[in-house]
């Protein structure tokens, strides 16, 4: 009798050393899930943080060969555009500038992709869709006719284009949801000078 | 017992065991993740840093490019550095290489290489131009000034000629010489310089007042050939109606014109106008229009504006008014009308003829210039800020270059292109060397001449330029008060210097 009490476990020990166990992996499991959330979000923030700024980058080498006077709109703070219309220098032939065809860079009409394009409508028309993880609206921007995230414009789309004489003004806000439906956004901000 | 104790210790082992494998999968999960982060991370840091390079090379090439520009406009090659040696530019280097398009078109093309940033940028410019109204009044043959006669200045863009007081500044020049008569009665004044060919001098007869300097020219003045526009002309036309004869806006042309007396002829600006003859008989009137642009009148054979007739211009700034005689008609160009014209009068090749009746307010430069009687000439001093502008290279076009490759992407371009950092040299002394033939004063005022490699002159020891050419084209320096007029003479012989540097 006395061995055979020595040699097992009561109830209560085996139950303390379960309860003990039980915690321990449920504590675990928090650590890892908590490390694997962590991961998601900042792999998530970068991967769009890079993106962005990959983004507004090609944008920006785009505008830089174009000439102030053929890009449309002019739009004037605090009057955004989405669309930018614009056409680049090729060089020189007989002694005058020759220019690109018209392209454009723009939201598509869901709103949530940046695309590029030359010749829209006409022969030789070519889109390029360059990033389809737009914000609706820019960041900390609500549709209501008011400058929300202080910016001095009002109610501007996720991609944003703003004309200073011979300055075009970018911003930009990516987004992304993650599993857990929390939703990461990035904002950039460049401005072009044109050089023609 | 030991059995016993044997099994309670193999049972503790086993549960000991049990934790040590739920913490090293515990571990193992957190050191993956940590590791999947760290290496995406750092390919994320190294994407970025490469945008950053290649940023920063698109600065470094835009640098070069804005050194090669400002070397065009000092009269430079534009050539900045090389493959070999290029210019050194803070951790990186560029070099421009020029290409010429047309005889005043060229195209620079700068790479700039910094960290694994690579970026060419090319940029195409239209040379700047002199332009020969700075002279003033010039006659590339012997001037005769005739007695009465008033030749001063004053600044179109400061208000009206009457509305000034400083009439000073006018400049009166040949290739030959010069001779001013004046009465008692028909004194001549010149309010401004008078300057004959070099080695010459100003031949004054009876009451002259000339306000400032005989000093002879520095060198022979060599005036441009002019040639019209192509155009399609329309058959001649002999205009002979109360009705004006509208010449309007846009490029066109008569092979010959012949307004009647009583008629009327109107140019309208903007506009480019060709003909092969012009006449303006008696009691005819011309008028440009230059409410709305510039005019330019080419008239290539007769040109002849009576005495009796009337000229008039709409606005009173004379570079909207641009009279040309291209070639070397057998008729000289006979401005015998009366009125003002504000204009500038250019006939390299041809002769000129001013009537007494008329005033001209702007410059008027010919290969002869007669004059019919007293000659009454107002020099625009805003021709030489004009023309400073004019001098300045124009940028047509700017755009990136698509590099494709430059061998391997490593992080040092010194390694890429096997280049001793410490041997190359910054911007401003990576311009190709050229032969420089300039004469000056130092700072003791002393005349010097140098003839040479630039990189053997010492741009220190000069106060000012009195002229210089690179590889034989003309240097335009930027002036805080443009030049007027001939290069004087230094009167002196120059010191001739050796190398300096």
């Amino acid at each position: 009798m006395s061995r055979r009490s020595r040699a097992g476990f009561t109830v209560i020990e085996t139950m303390i050393a379960l309860v003990i166990i039980g915690l321990v992996l449920t504590k675990l499991t928090l650590v890892i899930d908590q490390a694997r959330r962590a991961h998601e979000e900042e792999s998530v923030c970068m991967a769009l943080d890079d993106q962005a700024l990959e983004l507004i980058d090609r944008i920006a080498y785009a505008l830089y060969g174009s000439d102030p006077q053929k890009v449309t709109p002019f739009m004037e703070t605090p009057l955004p555009a989405s669309e930018i219309h614009f056409q680049v220098s090729l060089g020189v032939e007989d002694g005058e500038a020759v220019w690109s065809d018209p392209e454009v860079i723009g939201l598509t009409e869901q709103g949530d992709a940046v695309y590029w394009g030359q010749n829209l409508g006409e022969a030789g028309e070519r889109v390029v869709v360059w990033a389809n993880t737009v914000s609706e609206l820019l960041q900390d921007e609500v549709l209501n006719g008011l400058d929300d995230n202080g910016n001095e414009l009002a109610d501007e789309l996720g991609l944003a284009f703003v004309m200073n004489g011979r300055s075009i003004t970018i911003r930009l806000t990516l987004e992304r949801m993650q599993d857990d439906e929390k939703t990461v956004q990035v904002t950039r901000e460049t401005t072009v000078t044109c050089r023609n | 017992m030991k059995c016993m104790r044997n099994g309670g210790a193999r049972e503790g082992t086993g549960r000991r065991g049990t934790a040590l494998v739920f913490s090293l999968v515990a571990v193992s999960t957190v050191v993956v993740l940590a590791a999947s982060f760290t290496q995406y991370a750092s390919l994320v840091s190294s994407r970025q840093a490469q945008a950053v390079d290649r940023k920063r090379a698109f600065y470094i090439a835009e640098a070069g490019l804005a050194e090669a520009y400002s070397g065009l406009t000092c009269g430079k090659s534009g050539v900045v550095g090389t493959p070999e040696t290029p210019a050194l530019f803070g951790e990186g280097v560029f070099w421009t290489t020029t290409t010429e398009l047309a005889p005043d078109l060229i195209q620079l093309d700068c790479t700039g290489i910094v960290g694994s940033g690579r970026a060419k940028l090319s940029l195409v410019a239209r040379r700047g131009s002199e332009t020969v109204f700075t002279l003033g009044m010039f006659g590339d043959d012997a001037v005769a000034i005739p007695a009465g006669s008033r030749i001063d200045a004053y600044d179109s863009s400061k208000g009206s000629y009457a509305s000034q007081q400083d009439k000073s500044g006018a400049a009166l020049g040949s290739n030959a010489a010069i001779q001013v008569s004046g009465t008692t009665l028909l004194p001549t004044v010149i309010v401004g310089d008078v300057t004959p060919g070099p080695g010459l001098s100003v031949a004054v007869t009876g009451t002259v007042n000339i306000s400032g300097s005989q000093q002879p020219a520095h060198g022979p003045t060599v005036l441009p050939p002019v040639s019209a526009p192509q155009t399609s002309l329309a058959p001649a036309k002999i205009h002979d109606s109360p009705y004006p004869l509208v010449i309007p806006a846009g490029e066109s042309g008569y092979q010959s014109l012949t307004i009647k007396g009583g008629s009327q002829l109107v140019i309208q600006g903007p506009a480019t106008v060709v003909l092969g003859s012009l006449s303006v008989e008696n009691k005819a009137d011309v008028t440009f229009d230059t409410a709305n642009g510039p005019i330019e009148l080419y008239v290539s054979g007769a040109f002849d504006l009576a005495s009796g007739s009337m000229v008039a211009t709409s606005g009173t700034e004379p570079s909207d008014v641009l009279i040309q005689v291209p070639g070397s008609p057998q008729k000289p160009a006979a401005l015998r009308a009366t009125g003002s014209l504000y204009g500038l009068v250019f006939a390299p090749q041809g002769q000129v003829v001013l009537g007494p009746a008329l005033n001209v307010f702007g410059a008027v430069v010919a290969d002869v210039l007669a004059f019919d009687g007293a000659v009454h000439m107002h020099f625009d001093k805003h021709l030489a800020a004009l023309s400073a502008d004019e001098r300045m290279p124009r940028q047509l076009a700017w755009r990136i270059v698509d590099m494709g490759s430059i061998g391997e992407a490593s992080a040092d371009p010194f390694d890429v292109l096997g280049l001793d950092k410490t041997a190359l040299l910054p911007p401003a002394k990576s311009h190709a060397d050229q032969v420089l033939v300039i004469d000056y004063y130092d700072y003791s005022n002393v005349y010097h001449t140098y003839d040479g490699p630039e990189s053997e002159f010492d741009w220190t020891v000069v106060k000012d330029v009195i002229e210089a050419t690179r590889d034989g084209a003309q240097v335009f320096l930027p002036r805080n008060t443009p030049k007027t007029g001939v290069m004087k003479s230094p009167g002196t012989l120059p010191v001739v210097d050796g190398p300096m540097v």
